[in-house]
């Protein structure tokens, strides 16, 4: 019975939630709008700014409980999904139905359901794969011990998770969760989901980020290969094979941080928020609905200072590449101000971390 | 330390180590030149070449390395010196190689020429790319939480009378002891450097550490300086570690029990 409850709290939590929070931002696209990929991908990326823009002062400024923090936030989600299912009442009725006459439409174009049959399999499977194995790693104590002391004794960032002694506040290197405080995020969600969360980290995260990262390629793709279902199922089942091959380095590699411990912040920062924010920029430059995405690339940009301290330097230094070129290409400095202004928040993070945690 | 580090060196050494055996990364490259020579999308080039283009000028560039990235990047040598390297995560090289492949495959003219093309380009993969899974680090889990069963029976025999304890653990465990159960201590310097440094405790822990990284432990030092700070367990590999002449069993600890290649000693509160 408790199996059945984790499970659907699982969907429930990984899956329904950000879908119905991504409804706020895709409501007013043109584009993407009926995309059940974007609806997840920008869902999460508002649960991870919501929870950024809280979690940080809290645990700097506070001693709060974890179980009170989880409160605030989820009564903030709530907010936000009540007015996501207002404002998508209309829509939410003809979503589904919309999708099965689309679905429908693909029987049409030859072979189009054995391409996207193959796609499928490869990337379920992958992410099972990577789910089950075991990658064991020198951080895992820094990323899974303070999980579990936050979940278990529930404080934030009060117990030094190598020697597990009770400091009160981050110390040393817990400064950097501090500031970008991803692991306390996957001990809400063990709280949330009632499950342990080492399991969580090692097998559950690594088995939807794999999936969420494949939508955010989807969305490359779609916007590479001009909506064509038969060219993006082939580009899935490329890119499929493309990962499984692609270890071809050790260290700034794409495809060993989507394999190996995805619940590593710099590796969600790899995997699920730089191609986000390259998919992003891409849209821009298209000038269509260029307001919401320039609002949700602020977004992705405080969700990013989640993952790691990192963010204050590789996105912002992304941005920095694109807002140049947008800005040649198009002879003015429009882009190149607002693309900048997106970089602000990593840039408090990193400031912040500076200020605080000193360097670690 | 920082201004000793060659700027020509950290950039030869960023490349070589995000383009590892180098021709995965050739053929991103190559799919760079083909969107600007052949691709008929030619605004793919403001998109994908150009800031692709202005990042290897950002990261080749000397000056910039010298002024900018080894000082953000720079940790202690322990920690990996300089870690430029992380900037390279953000190229788009398999999206971009699929990109290239797609456009390949989709080109073909019949069904026949897709398949020949198709084979030709996952034997290319496999030729020039590094399979993922291949890695001596990946392992078959033993347990849903994916720690080492021999770790979760150690943590279950040692807080089995339901009190907190304070381990010594060979270096092999430091990055796991604690995953298991929150009410286990370890008492090593990569936890204690975070709250305690230039104190006794640090002295301590740095003694211990340099005694269980031998292969002959001093067991006295050990349980002298264990017993001052607290410390309830011992854990030695005893693949690695020897006993001369002497036990834990000498100092206090008693035998809790083997584990796989460890064996677990615990202070006999009775002495």
């Amino acid at each position: 019975m408790k199996a059945i409850i984790q499970l659907l709290l699982m969907v429930l939590c990984l899956f329904v939630v950000p879908f119905i929070l991504g409804g706020l931002w895709t409501k007013s696209l043109k584009r993407y709008r009926d995309s059940i990929a974007m609806n997840i991908v920008c869902g999460w990326m508002t649960m991870f700014a919501t929870f950024q823009l809280l979690a940080v002062p809290l645990i700097l400024c506070t001693n709060i409980k974890l179980s009170a923090f989880i409160t605030i936030w989820c009564s903030i989600l709530f907010v936000l999904i009540i007015i996501s299912v207002l404002v998508n009442r209309n829509r939410i009725r003809k979503f589904f139905p919309e999708h099965i006459r689309q679905w429908k439409e693909y029987g049409k174009t030859r072979g189009l359901y054995s391409w996207i049959a193959t796609a499928a399999i490869l990337i379920v499977f992958q992410a099972a794969i990577s789910a089950y194995l075991d990658f064991p790693f020198i951080d895992d104590i820094r990323y899974v011990a303070t999980a579990n002391d936050a979940y278990a004794t529930d404080t934030m960032l009060e117990i030094e998770p190598v020697s597990g002694e009770y400091v009160g506040h981050p110390v040393g290197e817990m400064f950097k969760d501090a500031c970008a405080p991803i692991i306390i995020f996957w001990a809400a969600m063990s709280k949330l989901t009632m499950i342990h969360p080492a399991t969580l980290e090692h097998v559950i995260v690594q088995f939807v980020f794999v999936l969420v990262a494949y939508m955010i390629m989807y969305l490359l793709g779609r916007r590479l290969l001009h909506d064509d279902s038969k060219s993006i199922s082939v580009y899935m089942i490329v890119l499929s094979v493309v990962m499984l091959f692609g270890g071809y380095s050790w260290k700034g590699n794409f495809a060993r941080s989507f394999y190996m411990d995805l619940f590593y912040g710099k590796n969600m920062l790899t995997v699920i928020i730089i191609p986000f924010l390259l998919f992003l920029l891409w849209m821009i430059k298209d000038d269509e609905d260029s307001k919401i995405y320039y609002s949700l690339l602020f977004t992705t940009m405080v969700a990013a200072s989640l993952m790691s301290t990192m963010a204050a330097v590789i996105p912002t230094v992304l941005l920095g590449t694109f807002a140049v070129v947008y800005s040649v290409s198009n002879r003015s400095f429009k882009p190149l101000i607002k693309i900048l202004v997106c970089c602000v928040p990593c840039l408090c993070y990193g400031v912040l971390f500076y200020m605080v945690g000193g360097k670690y | 330390m920082m201004t000793d580090i060659s700027p020509i060196a950290q950039i030869i050494d960023d490349v070589k180590a995000a383009s590892g055996n180098g021709t995965l990364f050739a053929i991103f490259l190559f799919a760079l030149f083909w969107i600007w020579y052949r691709d008929e999308e030619k605004e793919y080039c403001t998109r994908i070449v150009y800031p692709v283009l202005l990042f290897f000028a950002l990261m080749l560039n000397p000056l910039l390395m010298k002024y900018v990235w080894i000082p953000i990047f720079y940790v202690s040598p322990a920690g990996g010196g300089v870690l430029s390297t992380r900037m390279y995560v953000a190229l788009p090289v398999l999206p971009v190689i699929a990109y290239f492949f797609t456009k390949i495959l989709l080109s073909a003219k019949n069904g026949k020429e897709q398949i020949k093309i198709g084979i030709a380009l996952v034997v290319l993969l496999v030729l020039t790319g590094g399979f993922v899974l291949y890695d001596n680090n990946l392992r078959i889990p033993q347990n849903k939480v994916q720690i080492d069963n021999d770790v979760v029976m150690m943590n279950e025999a040692i807080l089995l009378d339901g009190q907190k304890a304070k381990a010594v653990v060979p270096e092999s465990l430091v990055y796991c002891f604690r995953n298991y159960n929150t009410n286990m201590k370890v008492f090593s310097t990569r936890g204690v450097h975070n709250y305690a440094p230039m104190s006794k405790e640090y002295d301590d822990v740095y003694d211990i550490e340099e005694e269980m990284s031998s292969m002959w432990p001093n067991i006295e030092l050990i349980s002298e300086i264990g017993k001052r700070n607290d410390v309830t367990v011992l854990v030695f590999d005893i693949e690695y570690h020897h006993f001369y002449q002497t036990s834990p069993a000498d100092y206090g600890y008693e035998f809790l029990g083997n584990f796989g290649q460890y064996d677990v000693y615990k202070m006999n509160k009775q002495i």
